[in-house]
Order: C-alpha cells, then sequence, then structure tokens
C-alpha cells in the first residue's frame, strides 16, 4: 500500500494557508482512510502547539494543550486513532495497517513533547522505494519486488557459485559438446550417408563401413561425454546443495527468537530444503539449458539456410503458431499442476494430523469420520492427478501433429524441388533438414517449459537473500564485556517491554536480587512472568530501562559469558533426538559421566532413568521412548545443574510433576541455591516456599514486591492467592505448611 | 452432559431488558442491572464477534479494554432503537474490510505479489507475501486476501469477479 515519505504539495499550500510553517513540524504522519473509512489522501501535522488534521482540503486543528493523549487502537484490519481531551474520546481518524508507524511516530512524538523530553532519536522510520514510492516489502532488507531487478539477484547469487567456476565450465563445455554431436549426428547419418556414401557422384561413395564406424563412433563418444556429464553434475549437485542448504540454516540461526516466532517452523524447514534445489537448479540446470537451446537455435538455423532459405522459411511458418499454442497450454498446464500440488498438500496435512492425533480419533470414536475425509481428500487428489495426465497425453501430442503439418509441407515441396532439379535439393538433404526441423522446435519446448521453474528459483533467491540480509534484533556488543563467572547479582530498572507496538506487556518492572538470593515470581497466566526471564537471557531486548547482572548492562556482555553463566528450564521443554546422556550434556559437552549421573540425581531424573532398560543411553525424541511432562522437566533441570550457571531460573520447571517429587527436586535445589541466584516462576505457590522475595506481576505493572510473610502480611494479590490455594488444599484434605 | 455444563457455567447474556449501550463521546459505553436490579454504568465497552467469519450479528461478546467479558449478545435482534444502532455501527467500525469489486493487476515476483484492486471504499494497491497461503477461503466461493501489513480485503464471491479479475487469481484459488 502506497503511503508517503513527505507532505505532498496540496497539503502543504493548505497548511502554510492556515499558518502553519513547514519549519515548525516536529512530527507527520500519511493517512490512508478518513473518519468514514474510506481511502483518501490525509496526513496528521504536530507542531509544538498544535495537531493538525487533513483530508484532501478538510483542515482541522487542535491545540496540543487541550489534548491528554493521541491512542492509536489496532482493530481487525485498520486502526483507529483517537485524541483524549478532558477525559473525553474523539475521533480523529482511521488509517490502515500500512500506515500505523509513521502515526505511532507523531504520537511518541506528542507524548515527548507533554513531557518535556526530546523525542528518541533512534525511533524506527518507515522507507520508501526511491524509484516506484512504495513501501519496501521488506524493510530491514530495502526490498521492493517490483524495482528489484532479476539480474542483479542473478548476478549476487553467482558469487555464491564462482567457487565451483571450473567443474561449472566443464558442465558448460560438455553441455555443448553435446549440443554440437547433436547437431551434427542428423547431417551425417541422412544427408552425408545418401549423398556421399550412397550416390555414384559422393565422395566416399561405397565406403558404407568407414562411414558407419564414423557415426558409431561419434554415439559412442556422444555417450561417453553425457555419462561423464551425468557423473560431474551428480557429484557437483549433492556438493552444490550441501553448500546452499548449510547457508541458508547459518542465515537463519543467528537470527533473534522474534524472527522464528514471526514464521511457521514447517516454512522455514521448507526453505532449507526446496529452496537450495531450486536455486542448485537455475544455476546448475536452468542457466546453461537456456545458453544451449539458445546456441542451438541459432546453430540449427543458419544451417537449414544454408541448406535451403524457401524450405526454412516454410518449415518455419508454424513456429509463431506453436510457440503460442505451447504458451498457452503450458500455463493451463501448471494451473493443474497447481491444483494437484494443492490437493497433495491438504492430503498430506490431513494424514499427518490424524496420525498424530490418532489417540484422540480413537478415544472419541471418530474413526469412521475421519476414514471419509480421508477418502474425500484421497479422491480430490485422484481427480487432479488423472486430470493432469490426460491433458499431458492429449495436449501436447495434439501441439506435435501441428508441427508435423510443417514436416507434411516442406516433405511436399521438397519433394516437388528434387524431382524438379531446382535449388540444386538433393534427397539426403532434404532429410537432413527434416531432422532439423525436430530440433528448431525442441528449444520452445524447452523455453516453455523452465519458465515456471526459473520462477521458482527467482522466489528462493530472494527468500535466501531476505534471511541473509534480515539483522538479528538482538546484536551483541562490538567491544563486549568478558566475564567468565558471573557473581549473580541481578538488577531490574524500570524495564518497559512490548512484544508487539502498542501492547505494552511489562511496564516499569524493578527489582534486585543479590548474588545466591531467590526470587519467586507470582502472577496469572500470561500477565509477562516468563518475558521477564527472555529478557534476563537476552532473548529479547527490553524497550526502555535496563537490566544488570553485577552492576553491567546485559547489553554490554558477551552473548558466550551470559548464556554460560544463566540457565533456564521451562515448562515447555524440548528434548532433541539422541540419548538421555546427549541430552543432559547438551549444554556441557566436555561433562564426565559421574557429573551427568550427579546432576540427574540433582534433578530427581537418576531414579526414573535407571529403571529403563537401556538406561542413560535410552533413545529418546521422535520416534523413539517417549517421556511422560514430568520426567521431560527433569532431564531438562540436570541439563541446566550440569552447565553449573550463577543464575538459574525455573519457569513453572515442575508444573507437570507431582507434589512429592517437586518437593524432593526442591529441596536438593535450594541446598544447591545457595551459591546461585535462583529465580522461580510458579503458579503453585508452594513451589516458591523458599524463595527470600516473592514479586506479584499484575497489569503489566509490579504491585508487590516482599518476603512471603510480609505479603501474607499486607493482605494484598498475594494473600489473595494464597488463601485460595489453601483453601483448595484444605478441602482436599491436604494440609499446606 | 451439556445440561451439568448448564449448571455450573453461567454465560452472563446481554438484552433490551437488562443493558443498554449509549455514546460516549466517540465510542460505545454500556449501562447493566443485574439480576437484583443494580444498576452498572461500565463507561467504554469493546464488542467482539465469536464467529467472525461466519456470523455477523449474532454471538458478541462485550468487554473492557483488557478483554475481560461483562456478558454476551445472543443476536442483535435482543436490541432495538439507539442501542442496536450503536451496536451495528461500533461492529461495522470494527470488522471494517474493504471489499474487492475487481482486480486491476496482479504481478508475482520473486515470492511477493503486488496488487491494485478495486474496492468499496476506493482504489488501492498493496502487496502479499506468499500469495497462495495469503489467500484464505473461507467456505464456498468467499476469500481473504492478507497483506504484508496485516491489512484484510474480502472477495465476497469469486464466482461473481468479472472474468479479467478471476483470471488473475485462478491460479491461487
Amino acid at each position: 500500500m502506497k503511503t508517503n515519505s513527505s507532505i505532498c504539495d496540496k497539503a502543504k499550500s493548505l497548511l502554510s494557508e492556515k499558518g502553519v510553517r513547514e519549519s515548525d513540524i516536529l512530527s507527520f504522519a500519511y493517512i490512508d482512510l478518513d473518519d468514514r473509512e474510506i481511502y483518501c489522501d490525509g496526513y496528521l501535522v504536530l507542531t509544538k502547539d498544535k495537531l493538525v488534521r487533513i483530508f484532501g482540503q478538510e483542515y482541522k486543528e487542535y491545540l496540543v494543550s487541550d489534548i491528554d493523549k493521541i491512542d492509536i487502537e489496532e482493530l481487525i484490519s485498520c486502526c483507529r486513532v483517537w485524541i483524549e481531551t478532558k477525559g473525553r474520546g474523539e475521533l480523529l481518524s482511521y488509517l490502515s495497517f500500512s500506515a500505523k508507524n509513521d502515526v505511532f511516530k507523531v504520537a511518541h512524538t506528542f507524548e515527548k513533547l507533554k513531557n518535556n523530553e526530546e523525542p528518541d532519536a533512534d525511533f524506527p522510520e518507515e522507507a520508501y522505494c526511491p524509484k516506484c514510492g512504495m513501501r519496501y516489502a521488506d524493510i530491514e532488507r530495502k526490498f521492493c519486488p517490483i524495482c528489484m531487478d532479476r539480474g542483479k539477484i542473478v548476478m549476487r547469487m553467482s558469487g555464491f557459485f564462482l567457487k565451483y567456476k571450473f567443474k561449472m565450465l566443464m558442465i558448460l563445455i560438455m553441455l555443448v559438446l553435446m549440443s554440437a554431436l547433436a547437431v551434427i549426428a542428423p547431417y551425417i547419418s541422412s544427408g552425408f550417408y545418401y549423398d556421399q556414401v550412397l550416390s555414384k557422384d559422393g565422395s566416399f561413395y561405397g565406403m558404407i563401413v568407414y562411414v558407419l564406424s564414423l557415426i558409431i563412433a561419434l554415439r559412442v563418444f556422444r555417450l561417453l561425454v553425457n555419462v561423464v556429464n551425468d557423473i560431474v553434475s551428480t557429484r557437483i549437485s549433492a556438493q552444490i546443495v550441501n553448500d546452499i542448504k548449510k547457508t541458508i540454516f547459518k542465515a537463519i540461526e543467528r537470527l533473534s527468537v522474534s524472527f522464528f516466532t514471526s514464521r511457521s517452523t514447517g516454512g522455514l524447514m521448507n526453505q532449507v530444503n526446496s529452496d537450495s534445489n531450486r536455486i542448485y537448479w537455475f544455476f546448475v540446470d536452468g542457466l546453461p539449458v537456456i545458453i544451449i537451446n539458445s546456441v542451438q537455435f541459432l546453430t540449427v538455423f543458419i544451417i537449414m539456410m544454408f541448406i535451403n532459405p524457401l524450405l526454412t522459411v516454410l518449415s518455419l511458418l508454424m513456429v509463431p503458431l506453436v510457440a503460442l499454442l505451447i504458451g498457452k497450454l503450458f500455463r493451463h498446464s501448471q494451473k493443474l499442476h497447481f491444483r494437484r500440488y494443492s490437493k497433495e498438500r491438504s492430503m498430506n496435512g490431513l494424514l499427518s494430523d490424524l496420525l498424530t492425533g490418532i489417540r484422540v480419533v480413537k478415544t472419541f470414536s471418530r474413526e469412521k469420520n475421519e476414514s471419509k475425509r480421508f477418502d474425500k481428500a484421497s479422491s480430490n487428489l485422484a481427480r487432479e492427478s488423472r486430470r493432469v495426465s490426460n491433458f499431458a497425453s492429449t495436449a501436447f501430442p495434439m501441439v506435435n501433429q501441428l508441427v508435423y503439418i510443417g514436416v507434411i509441407v516442406v516433405w511436399g515441396v521438397g519433394g516437388f524441388m528434387i524431382i524438379d532439379g531446382s535449388f540444386g535439393l538433393t534427397y539426403g538433404m532434404l532429410l537432413t533438414f527434416i531432422a532439423y526441423i525436430g530440433m528448431i522446435y525442441d528449444p520452445l519446448y524447452a523455453f516453455v517449459n523452465m519458465m515456471q521453474s526459473a520462477s521458482e528459483s527467482f522466489s528462493a533467491m530472494s527468500r535466501l537473500f531476505e534471511i541473509m540480509d534480515a539483522l538479528p534484533e538482538v546484536k551483541e556488543s562490538p567491544n563486549p564485556v568478558r566475564k567468565s563467572v558471573f557473581d549473580g547479582k541481578v538488577t531490574f530498572k524500570d524495564v518497559k517491554f512490548s512484544y508487539v507496538k502498542n501492547r505494552r506487556i511489562l511496564d516499569g518492572i524493578s527489582f534486585d536480587i543479590e548474588p545466591g538470593g531467590a526470587i519467586g515470581i507470582v502472577g496469572h497466566t500470561g500477565v509477562g512472568k516468563s518475558t521477564i526471564a527472555n529478557l534476563l537471557m537476552r532473548l529479547y531486548d527490553v524497550e526502555e530501562g535496563e537490566i544488570l547482572i553485577d552492576g553491567v548492562n546485559i547489553k554490554d556482555y558477551a552473548f558466550e559469558d551470559l548464556h554460560r553463566n544463566i540457565a533456564i528450564v521451562s515448562q515447555e521443554t524440548y528434548l532433541f533426538c539422541g540419548t538421555i546422556l546427549e541430552n543432559i550434556k547438551y549444554a556441557c559437552p566436555e561433562a564426565t559421566q559421574e557429573q551427568v549421573m550427579q546432576a540427574a540425581k540433582a534433578a530427581g531424573a537418576h531414579d526414573f532413568i535407571i529403571k529403563l532398560p537401556d538406561a542413560y543411553e535410552t533413545k529418546v525424541g521422535f520416534g523413539y521412548k517417549e517421556l511422560s511432562g514430568g520426567e521431560k522437566q527433569r532431564v531438562s533441570i540436570a541439563r541446566a545443574l550440569l552447565r553449573d550457571p550463577k543464575i538459574l531460573i525455573l519457569d513453572e520447571a515442575t508444573a507437570a510433576m507431582d507434589t512429592q517429587t517437586e518437593r524432593q527436586i526442591q529441596d536438593t535445589l535450594d541446598k544447591l541455591a545457595k551459591t546461585r541466584t535462583t529465580i522461580t516462576i510458579a503458579h503453585r505457590l508452594s513451589t516458591l516456599r523458599n524463595a527470600d522475595y516473592l514479586i506479584v506481576i499484575k497489569d503489566k505493572k509490579m504491585p508487590e514486591f516482599g518476603t512471603p510473610a510480609e505479603l501474607i502480611k499486607k493482605k494484598g494479590i498475594y494473600y489473595t492467592l494464597y488463601m485460595l490455594q489453601l483453601e483448595a488444599l484444605k478441602n482436599a484434605g491436604i494440609a499446606e505448611d | 452432559m451439556a445440561t451439568a455444563i448448564n449448571n455450573v457455567v453461567k454465560i452472563i447474556y446481554l438484552n433490551k431488558n437488562n443493558a443498554s449501550f449509549y455514546k460516549t463521546g466517540d465510542f460505545i459505553g454500556m449501562r447493566f442491572t443485574n439480576e437484583s436490579g443494580e444498576q452498572t454504568d461500565f463507561g467504554r465497552v469493546y464488542l467482539h464477534r465469536l464467529f467472525p467469519y461466519t456470523e455477523l450479528w449474532t454471538n458478541i461478546s462485550v468487554m473492557n479494554k483488557d478483554s475481560e467479558e461483562y456478558g454476551l449478545i445472543a443476536s442483535i435482534d435482543d436490541f432495538d432503537g439507539e442501542s442496536a444502532e450503536l451496536i451495528k455501527n461500533e461492529l461495522s467500525i470494527k470488522y471494517f474490510i474493504p471489499k474487492i469489486k475487481s482486480i486491476l493487476m496482479l504481478k508475482e515476483k520473486f515470492g511477493f505479489s503486488s496488487w491494485k484492486v478495486n474496492t468499496d471504499v476506493g482504489v488501492v494497491t498493496f502487496t502479499v507475501r506468499d500469495t497462495y497461503r495469503s489467500m484464505i477461503k473461507i467456505g464456498e466461493s468467499r476469500i481473504y486476501v492478507l497483506d504484508n501489513d496485516g491489512n484484510r480485503y474480502e472477495i465476497e464471491d469469486y464466482n461473481k469477479l468479472d472474468k479479467k479479475s478471476y483470471k488473475k487469481i485462478e491460479l491461487y484459488i
């Protein structure tokens, strides 16, 4: 959607008519929907004492002193911008999501103006393509798909292939050789054989064995070239695809967590797997095929003109028609393929869904219904596959018939020419000529055929650059502070954070934990407890305020030191495919078996592991032994403990365990906690019973902070939660400590 | 089973007998009278369709700015007069989605497609990433197009598009 990076002349003159000088403008935003949600060209302009709204020639101004705040409310497919004046909300305008960033900037500048502060210099700016004026489809990369030049993409990508230049040159030479042999073959086996060997006037008259040997030798040579080409291609294809996959994976891996949360895992997997093949195809198959076919087309055309210009023109009469027809048929065939692909995708999705959820299907006795659903999806796929094959077996042979009409014409006219003795055409030449007609149509098929694949390759290359150019949101400081072992003092200073702009999740969180201290975080689901852990780990960066460890801002530490000293065990545990031992040693590969067992014992994992037939070498993960939620959590805790972190974050780490197991682990952790700072996030208050201090998070803020005893005395939020849980336990006949 | 749930879970249904909507500035507010006859003025309220693709005027949640539900409107027919008008108006503002009448241009390049369309509220251009996945089919012939910035556009019935427009999207349907 178009948005303007500067105020248009009409609006400028309207502003100047109303006495607003350009130099007075502090911030402005283009707005694309008016107050009736109709597309328009409008602006919001902020000066130090006025907020102006313009829709076309309609002008309205508000005094900054009258406005309490500017708010941007996200609706389903647009935003509502309104101002609050003396406690009353007034609509300013609507705008599409495309225009919201600049309006956020105006609101931000307004807020700073009201507080007599300078607006942030690093507020993210929108960026526009200088060529077409459209907002970049991808701002970070400054990528405009309309103006992006395919040549530039190919050039940039070809840099990647430079290291294979010799091998690729070899393939190219062999392809040229094969093409040249293909062009020579009809000449020797048809024209030359009839005119020079079988004809009495021929220079090689009667030398049948000699010429046949030559033909056989040529065939064998062509076969050899073909075999060598296949061997080289297969070898370098595996190498290049592997290299591209590594490059894509490396590019993906360095990005921050936010990148992964905004993209589907399936999409990224597809990108690593399929895109590498698509890119490879273009450079190793596609591009050489274009070159070879172009050369073949031209060479054959020249030879044909050389043999007989009139017959050449006659035989080529059908080319435009055939090219047009092939193009049209190909588009249709592409559509059919696409439909088949989409049905295949639906069926595979359904199959994977059903097999993964087979327990649910069986528990609710839905087998018959699911069978019907699968039958339908499978029949749909069969129908589309039938259409594809029917089309392929009828449409293209019909085009061949059209080509054949050209051949018939050449047979006829050529025949008359031979009988007539005109144009010096011989029977052998005619045979050669007809063999060449087929060869001139081949490149046409090849070009049309590769159009779709080429376009897919360009998209794949573009996607690769998108990832390569994306900047990780969380960046390591260029000159990081190095500290191999932290003391463990954690300070949050007025921390503000939001995952999505304008939807703040933490607003002004401040607390201190001394080295070796234990702090518990309490609050309802979704209030941002885990966000505190994510921020401390620097999976995301704070928006405002700062987080310090041992008095140094965490942004200044090297990633390596930060992640070596902090370990997190979250509720959503993930075990990689491998043995339990490998999973525990994941973060500390150099650990001894004894250390692994100690960590597992501390985490309460040892007892269940020894019951497994393969004990520590039991394979877990997809397709192997399935551990229960509680068992997985214990392995994760062992993994974190083995690292011996100075700061340990337990984010609902024991939630999936029974109370007795949790208590056992808690006791061990408490003993270990003396030498490390521990942050525990939990719903079950009993989990937090040994915390020195508790933080209560509610409505983005931190309304309560203190020792458990202090908070109970305070009779606030924590007290209410505590009483509720105590009552629940009493009702169940279990007494709490 | 359903009866058992009924006994333990209570949905507060709002209707003209226990609730009324009024204008507060450019927004809507709600007054509610509970079973014991006590009236509460909730101030500004927010409406949310619970089945936005299939039900336009039934099952609408009324909530505060933190998405805490005050009650449910089973059907807009349970209100009349100013309240009904205000609910309708607020919902059409919130669920404003331009309806595509014709497609003037659709070009795909590098995995992005550029669109220029004529909608019921004017002509607009936008970019779509991964066109096939960004065209969400609802029911038999309704399509939502999701652009790069999260804006939605609706094709109410693709069979009713003119031939040229249909041809442009045919491949993605």
